[in-house]
């Protein structure tokens, strides 16, 4: 029950990002693929229950860190304030809920078994973030570029 | 207790796919390519069979026989 309450909160929060954009006065953009994508890719699928919400606890501690920095960052419009408030609110309770649930299986799984999967998504993290860092960068970069050429 | 045959029955239907498609050297990828239709297929399937396999388990098993194999052995 409260799992699926969790995944209809995250189909919930896609809508508020587009409301925000919206209200904002630009248009969403269809993305081809997400950042969710990478993990998968750098952690591997998760094959039971235990590991997707390993592979969850460890995404929804990103997204809470990275929105809070966000959110602290100087000039952020009200707007995307708000949205991310009302995200970081979700995401702290669903944090919650995964950590316990993961707790609760340690019977199932074993505590070895289940801090190697949460083990193996924080390295996962860590390489996606970086690499996505490294773009971000590029881009910035290349913006800079673009804005003194102009100049 | 599960025989090859009964997983792959199983595979089948999760998979909503006629079984004579699931040949044993058929890759997995290639009968479905949203991956996550398979990651829910082998939670079903260890929730059928009650077998346990976590992800080092299937990182050589790329075939319908070697996931048949896989679960077969783990339901003795």
């Amino acid at each position: 029950m409260d799992l699926t309450r969790h995944f209809a909160d995250e189909a919930q929060h896609a809508r508020y990002w587009t409301d925000c954009i919206q209200r904002l006065g630009a248009e969403p953009l269809r993305l081809d693929a997400a950042y969710q994508d990478r993990y998968l890719e750098a952690a591997g699928m998760p094959v039971n229950l235990m590991e997707v919400l390993a592979i969850t606890q460890v995404f929804e501690q990103r997204v809470i860190n990275q929105y809070a920095r966000h959110a602290r960052a100087p000039d952020v419009q009200p707007e995307i304030r708000d949205t991310l408030d009302r995200i970081m609110q979700d995401e702290t309770w669903h944090l919650q809920w995964v950590r316990q649930a993961l707790v609760s299986m340690e019977g199932e799984w074993g505590k070895e078994t289940v801090l190697a999967a949460i083990r193996r998504c924080w390295d996962a993290d860590q390489k996606v973030y970086a690499a996505t860092l490294s773009e971000h960068a590029e881009r910035v970069q290349h913006l800079l570029g673009i804005s003194k050429e102009a100049e | 207790m599960a025989t090859a045959s009964d997983v792959k029955g199983r595979v089948a239907r999760l998979l909503k796919l006629p079984p004579e498609r699931l040949e044993d050297d058929r890759v997995l990828t290639d009968l479905v390519t949203e991956s996550f239709v398979l990651v829910e297929m082998v939670i079903e399937l260890q929730e059928e069979l009650g077998v346990r396999v976590v992800q080092d388990d299937l990182k050589d098993v790329r075939t319908v026989g070697d996931l048949t194999a896989l679960f077969a052995s783990r339901s003795q």
